[in-house]
């Protein structure tokens, strides 16, 4: 009789659970290391269960650039779905690795992905099913050491009370000499706050402990280091040279069908479009391509060691890659016999080109996504996407004409200085693109139009041009998306909207300081869980929160910031100025469009990291 | 003319012991298509708009349960080498799952998903002595037709069904709360194996707790 050990959990248990394989490990290309010698034990900790988790580009690059050194062994945990969560409680048994299924307490470095805030309470449940402690001070030595990287931790303030040290920027560039730090310090037995002060020497290191913030009533008034070799401020990490870093030349095939179950090919980091919402073209910024060779060999690569059926190129904004036609012409012409898709998501309507996505998309039943954001030209100059209507109404219909029948568009609503007038045109603008199908003769169209759009509520971020913004109530949010849903008419449309509630913790936590903290330990004890799936989701824990904490949420989300006051994450420089996100606010409020950094350097800021697109020979 | 070509087929034994029996039937044909794609193994590809890989199952296998001899298909566009498909196929599957095994399939034989007639399970009931088994396997065999009823479901809602007719074989271990059955599998007609355990826990006034129960499928038989 064969029973199920060895690595894994006890058979009883997956036999309970659903996709019993999220647990297992195992999969193609996983790495074991004897842990009694592989040095340094690293556990890359994604906040969100396990096909959502393995789709992410990240977790690939850190697992195997890590994996790669000598005297490192970095394994993967997941958040358990409730599911298991409750087992495991009942129980009383520890989150584990899935490759070596050891206790999450084992390892030294516990390193969470924070990409999104809405992840935030499966953190929390990660750490205390592995018996960790909540705050930073309450664990000595014997506990593994707690850090955070990712987009969220360009604000990492409402996790600071949590985290010994957050990493701030690409990994590729610094992570590495963090461990080696790391392995040193432990073989010389050096104590906790010994190895965090000389953590903090590295680049882009943030240790929460070394600084304090001082509150005048509500308002944050000063954030200054407890420890004078604490640097003022901390510089992101950037890799300059896209073509050397480090990336991996295979990836972990999921043993659960995940997201998406895909090569990634990586073009380049940054965007040269600076759309005043979007936080990740600028935290991104200066864009730094690979050149198209380096990407083709580690498609090649990828695709040999994986055995997947589809390439990504992914990007924030795809059509700007630089080598754009080239590569997709020599990824084609080397991967269609092999039966090895091109996905492209990303694409700027405007650059939408017919001869391109024919000959990626041969199967027409996929859908194509358009984000307009806006339904007016104004509201698209106020947040700068640069887009006509013609543009956009002319990119459906070469859709159309090239046979797909399913679209998706993308609106936001909420958006700084918005009218009534902006809201009902999101509706306008739906059904013209709906109207262009329809003026195609009969012959032409490829099916019945399944057009979907969806709106989704703005939440100011931080390092963006409406990091000072209100945010819509959520009152606000929900009067407009039904104003959006009335005017509809069109059955071929569907609209759906995003929940308001999450939108609106989401800012809280996007735009907070240390200070929310405790209302998300509340939280996560009234039950909050997987937040982001709106089954899961609980509002009512997180009112209770707020109101047991004495937090008022408005405070964050709603209440427009002063131009002038201090802000949690200040004392973190991307490169893009604080002045150049000032000046882009200002735009807005004229409705005034900036040129993206192709067409001529708008001096953001970002031009001193002596490199990428700044640079770049006309 | 359409130029006639011959097709390469080979029918694969499989086991599948321990943590990999929880990948279910559809995440384990991912499992070995991505085996094959790297393996670069010159497998036959359907025509038509979605080209996938020539690959069937036998059978499929519950998640959960572990297989000793499952059967898979495979087609290549040439003649290959059975030994190096079966090497490539286990140094790229998770341990547990075995190729061990494989035969050249004629023109015109039929698939072994088509043919399947019969399975054989052993399932272990902890909780219950193996004389009581015995006791119960020996009333099962000899019920009169008509009388071993239990429940099904299914999407149109609840039916009451004979499965004496299903279970051409059914011994208890001696010293083992070990129950070998062979029950009817396959298109035409099937009894799975968990409708004969929930039976006889119930027999045994014991509640039917598929966690407890330990379900190997020691092979499938063809017609």
């Amino acid at each position: 009789m064969t029973t199920v050990t060895d690595r894994t959990l006890p058979r009883d248990i997956l036999m309970r659970v659903e996709k019993p394989a999220r647990y297992i490990g195992r999969e193609a290309n996983m790495v074991l290391k004897d842990t009694d010698e592989c040095g340094l034990r690293f556990c890359f900790c994604f906040p969100d269960v396990y096909e959502v988790g393995m789709s992410h580009l990240g977790l690939q690059i850190i697992y195997f650039m890590l994996n790669d050194m000598d005297g490192c062994f970095c394994e993967r945990a997941f958040a358990p779905w409730p599911d298991l969560e409750r087992i495991l409680r009942d129980e009383g048994r520890s989150l584990f690795s899935l490759e070596t299924f050891s206790p999450l307490k084992a390892f030294d470095i516990l390193g969470f992905t924070l990409q999104y805030e809405m992840s935030y309470t499966n953190i929390l449940n990660m750490l205390e099913l592995s018996g960790i402690p909540f705050p930073a001070e309450e664990r000595d030595g014997s506990f593994p050491l707690i850090c955070g990287g990712g987009p969220c931790a360009y604000n990492p303030e409402p996790l600071a009370p949590m985290f010994d040290f957050f990493y701030i920027g690409e990994a590729e560039a610094c992570l590495p000499a963090a461990i080696e730090l790391c392995s040193a310090a432990k073989a010389e037995g050096l104590g906790k706050e010994e190895t965090l002060a000389q953590l903090m020497a590295l680049p882009g290191i943030y240790v929460p402990r070394f600084y304090e913030p001082v509150y005048d009533g509500e308002k944050l008034v000063s954030f200054g280091q407890t420890r004078p070799d604490a640097p003022a401020v901390i510089r992101k990490n950037a890799v300059m040279d896209m073509d050397k870093s480090y990336y991996p030349d295979r990836q972990l095939v999921p043993l659960v069908e995940s997201v998406h179950d895909r090569v990634t090919a990586e073009l380049f980091r940054g965007c040269l479009r600076g759309c005043r919402f979007c936080q990740a073209g600028f935290i991104c910024r200066p864009v730094r391509e690979k050149s198209p060779g380096t990407v083709f060999d580690q498609a090649e690569k990828l695709v040999a060691s994986t055995g997947h059926e589809e390439i990504s190129m992914l990007s924030l904004s795809t059509s700007d890659y630089g080598g754009f036609k080239p590569l997709t012409e020599a990824l084609l012409d080397r991967f269609s016999k092999e039966k090895v898709n091109l996905a492209l998501p990303s694409l700027r309507i405007d650059a939408f080109n017919l001869e391109v996505m024919s000959k990626i998309q041969a199967i027409r039943k996929s859908s194509l996504t358009f984000a307009p954001e806006a339904g007016t030209q104004r509201m698209r100059d106020v947040i700068n996407k640069n887009i006509s209507e013609d543009e956009i109404l002319n990119g459906a219909k070469l859709a159309f004409t090239g046979g797909w029948t399913r679209l998706k568009l993308y609106f936001m609503v909420g958006l700084p200085g918005e009218t009534a007038e902006d809201v009902e045109a999101i509706a306008g603008l739906s059904e013209d693109v709906c109207e262009s199908y329809f003026e195609l003769p009969k012959e032409k169209r490829g099916g019945s139009l399944s057009l979907s759009v969806s709106a989704s509520c703005f939440v100011p971020k931080p390092f963006t041009p409406f990091q000072w913004a209100a945010q819509d109530t959520i009152t606000q949010f929900e009067e407009k998306c039904r104003t959006v849903k009335r005017l509809i008419k069109r059955k071929q449309i569907k609209f759906n909207y995003h929940e308001a509630k999450v939108s609106m913790l989401e800012c809280v936590f996007a735009r907070g300081d240390r200070r929310v903290f405790p209302a998300l330990v509340k939280a996560f004890r009234n039950g909050a869980r997987f937040d982001s799936w709106l089954d899961k989701f609980n509002f009512a824990y997180w009112q209770d929160a707020f109101t047991e904490c004495g937090i008022d949420p408005a405070y964050y989300a709603n209440r427009r910031f002063d131009r002038d006051e201090l802000l949690p994450w200040d004392f973190i420089d991307i490169g893009v100025t604080k002045e150049y996100l000032l000046k882009e606010a200002e735009k807005a409020e004229r409705a005034e469009t900036t040129r993206d950094c192709r067409t001529g350097c708008n001096l953001c800021g970002a031009e001193s990291f002596g490199g990428g697109i700044c640079f770049e020979r006309v | 003319m359409k130029e006639y070509k011959s097709r390469h087929r080979y029918r694969f034994t499989f086991s599948k012991k321990g943590a990999v029996c929880f990948v279910s039937h559809l995440d384990l044909l991912r499992v070995f298509q991505g085996a094959l794609r790297r393996s670069g193994l010159p497998v036959s590809y359907s025509q038509g708009f979605n080209p996938h890989q020539k690959m069937s199952f036998a059978f499929p296998l519950t998640t959960g349960f572990e297989g000793e001899n499952e059967l898979v298909e495979l087609e290549f566009d040439v003649p290959v080498d059975m030994k190096d498909v079966m090497n490539k196929l286990n140094d790229s599957t998770p341990d547990g799952l075995t190729v061990f095994a494989a035969s050249e399939m004629t023109e015109t034989e039929q698939t072994a998903a088509s043919r399947v007639m019969c399975a054989d399970y052993r399932v272990t009931f902890p909780g219950i002595a193996p004389d009581k088994l015995a006791e119960i396997s020996a009333g099962m065999l000899s019920a009169a037709p008509g009388s071993l009823i239990i429940a099904k479901e299914n999407k149109k809602g609840k039916k009451e069904e004979d499965i004496r007719s299903d279970i051409f074989g059914l011994s208890v271990s001696a010293d083992s709360p070990t129950v070998d059955m062979s029950l009817a599998a396959g298109s035409h007609r099937n009894l799975k194996p968990e409708h004969v355990s929930s039976y006889i826990c119930a027999a045994a006034g014991v509640t039917y707790e598929p966690r407890r129960i330990i379900t190997v499928r020691k092979g499938l038989l063809l017609g």
